[in-house]
């Protein structure tokens, strides 16, 4: 299958673990998409594996919260503490572009539809 | 593999880079040239793999990361995450991770997370050195 050109993905890393949520697909993942996806790996950790990422989630929250776009190649890790690193979230924006906010990709769109 | 290390009677080299343009630069020169200079050895070229700018065009200065570098005869990667030392943290972990720059076609990517002091800088170089075996 032929990758599409906006691709990334967010894990749960570190200390055994590795989950990842990713996408795909042929327009810029949006906020509200980057987030469901966040909540969406959040809820198939064990409670434990959560608690020690709580921090490191609240940071890639905020990260996503914050993007106002964020263009290819971006890789971020977030912990909860310092003292143990390894244990982190990272998010990876692989191609194009990710975490725009609906109304720049609607304009977006329509600006293509003029064209 | 994730492996911390403290030295406790170490000196810290860049302290407060976080808050100074500067002397981020020069930090990120430091790692730019460790690195060249492992590469150079082993004649390997190297670009970095991480896009440093938001999408104004504006410098990012919160060394996540600082420096990276995709070595593509090896289909390797090296990422450096900084930041500043902290009394209980240890001053370097380091974990072997994957990254598509490519769909489906991973590469290794090794990872250091550091405070950097003396001894952590050296400890970083031994690293790198050995993850460029090949």
């Amino acid at each position: 299958m032929a990758s599409k050109k906006h691709r990334g993905r967010i894990q749960a890393q570190g200390g055994g673990l590795e989950e990842s949520e990713s996408w795909s697909q042929d327009e810029p993942i949006t906020k509200a998409e980057g987030l469901t996806l966040l909540n969406r790996l959040k809820s198939k950790l064990a409670k434990s594996d959560l608690e020690k990422r709580e921090k490191a989630f609240e940071k890639a929250e905020r990260y996503i919260n914050n993007a106002s776009g964020i263009d290819a190649v971006k890789k971020k890790s977030f912990y909860s503490t310092r003292k143990d690193k390894s244990i982190r979230v990272d998010i990876e924006v692989l191609g194009g572009r990710a975490f725009v906010a609906v109304i720049l990709l609607i304009l977006a769109f329509s600006i293509w539809k003029l064209l | 593999m994730e492996i911390a290390v403290k030295n406790k009677n170490d000196k810290y080299l860049f302290v407060g880079f976080l808050e100074n343009k500067r002397l981020y630069n020069l930090t990120a020169a430091y790692w730019h040239r460790m690195i060249h200079k492992i590469a150079e050895e082993k004649q390997l070229g190297f670009r970095p793999y991480i896009n440093l700018y938001d999408t104004h065009g504006h410098k990012e200065y919160d060394a996540n990361p600082i420096f990276s570098a995709f070595f593509p005869e090896l289909n390797k990667a090296v990422r450096i995450i900084q930041d500043e030392p902290e009394a209980e943290a240890p001053d370097l972990t380091y974990w072997e991770d994957r990254i598509e720059l490519k769909a489906g076609h991973p590469t290794k990517e090794l990872v250091i997370a550091v405070a950097l002091s003396v001894s952590s800088a050296a400890e970083a170089k031994r690293l790198i050195t050995d993850w460029l075996k090949g």
